[in-house]
């Protein structure tokens, strides 16, 4: 059994360790530290190693592999996710337009750094979290994610479409570029 | 299409087709307001993607993987067809030089006496103990012993205690096959040797201390399970 064991793990390590660095950067997408990450990425590769045998399609191994990921992390989330903020469904573009060119090429560059962009990432509930990273990290179209995660490409637009939505509205708010209230009030405050 | 529903557009364009899309693109090049708005939020986009971008993948990453994949057990209740004519082809081509190990045929095996286990184990202790030529370096016994024997039994702690295995090769005892390993503590070393208690003649207890003196030398016995632990040098 030791020289049968060496042989599927060689296969197994042929197949699967090419995608070491996606489900490093998914897994630390998720759990936003990279030991956790590494964690995460262990349990998934030795699930990964125990159930082999259940990986039919090579060129799906990719899939195969987040899927387990992804379960590993759902199933201990509550070390990982902090309670996701709920989406009342308003616009973000507002708070774009308080904005002129330069200004927001400023606030971009200077306010809207990585932890801010993981913080307000880390808010998403993971579904819509999951479409999010995929798209931005990956470039995957919407069919490509459709295939990945085997949803319908129709549910790929509206978890995308929510998901971008919810955060850039976090991102906007946090950097500040919504001004205008602020005004309106000072101007109130000298007409009385 | 007027700027509001521009707008509805550009927040939702995800799920909005591609004739929409159109008109929104047309609205663009007539708006200045809209096309700021419109190269804002793909300014936007690219900030987004940019920051999410993949990082760097910890060089150990791959290795910590490598040493937990190599600590699992053997599945159990794991049973294919193919699993089991592929242990018959390695019983067969192994049948001469591993009898006495894999088929079990134990009543062709000559029993080594216990002078005769002695008198070998010394031998090889005094041609090969340095650990040297014809040796694998060992950083974790168990792994070894589950590559070579297709056991996870360590030697017993109270013969090794304080003692790191250094390497280990694969030897004959007579007819016997064993495993010699090479334990190192402050320069010292010793070696432990490995075999099937049933190819040895003598009745041992679990876990019981046994001294066979060999010449100058003693060598102390241990049992565990049906394997036979001989240490040697301390």
């Amino acid at each position: 059994m030791g020289l049968l064991r060496r042989v599927d793990r060689k296969k197994f390590k042929e197949i699967t360790y090419p995608h070491l660095d996606f489900l490093y950067n998914m897994a630390l997408k998720y759990s936003m530290k990279p030991y956790d990450a590494e964690d995460l990425v262990q349990e998934t590769m030795y699930t990964a190693f125990r159930k082999f045998h259940q990986l039919r399609d090579q060129q799906k191994c990719r899939a195969w592999l987040f899927s387990i990921l992804r379960s590993h992390f759902l199933r201990d989330r509550r070390q990982f996710v902090r309670r996701p903020l709920l989406d009342d469904g308003s616009g973000y573009l507002k708070n774009i337009q308080a904005e002129g060119a330069e200004d927001f090429a400023e606030v971009l560059d200077k306010k809207m750094n990585k932890a801010r962009v993981l913080q307000a990432l880390e808010k998403l509930p993971e579904k819509f979290k999951t479409v999010v990273v995929l798209y931005y990290m990956e470039d995957m179209t919407y069919q490509e994610i459709s295939g990945f995660l085997d949803i319908p490409i129709g549910t790929v637009m509206s978890r995308l479409n929510r998901g971008k939505k919810q955060l850039k509205k976090i991102l906007l708010k946090s950097v500040g570029t919504a001004k205008k209230g602020g005004k309106v009030m000072r101007l109130i405050g000298v007409l009385l | 299409m007027k700027c509001e529903q521009f707008k509805t557009w550009l927040e939702n364009r995800d799920t909005h087709d591609i004739s929409e899309a159109d008109k929104a693109r047309r609205h663009a090049t007539q708006c200045h307001c809209c096309s700021e708005l419109m190269a804002h939020d793909e300014a936007l986009d690219r900030h987004i993607g940019a920051l999410l971008a993949r990082e760097t993948v910890p060089s150990h990453l791959e290795n910590i993987v490598d040493l937990n994949l190599e600590r699992i057990l053997p599945q159990r209740g794991t049973r294919s067809i193919w699993a089991l004519v592929a242990v018959c082809c390695i019983v067969l081509l192994a049948a001469i030089p591993f009898q006495g190990w894999i088929t079990g045929k134990r009543g062709e095996q000559p029993m080594l006496s216990m002078e005769q286990l002695g008198g070998y184990i010394l031998a090889d202790y005094q041609n090969h103990g340095d650990g040297g030529v014809g040796f694998e370096p060992v950083k974790d016994a168990a792994i070894w012993l589950n590559a070579n024997l297709h056991t996870r039994q360590l030697p017993p702690e109270r013969i090794v205690a304080g003692y790191t295995v250094k390497s280990a090769r694969l030897c004959k005892l007579g007819e016997c096959l064993a495993v010699h390993l090479v334990y190192e503590k402050g320069g010292k070393r010793i070696s432990v040797f490995v075999m099937d208690k049933s190819n040895v003649d003598g009745s041992f207890e679990q876990d019981r201390l046994y001294a066979v003196a060999t010449g100058n030398t003693n060598i102390l016995l241990s049992s565990q399970n049906k394997y036979l632990y001989a240490v040697i040098g301390i």
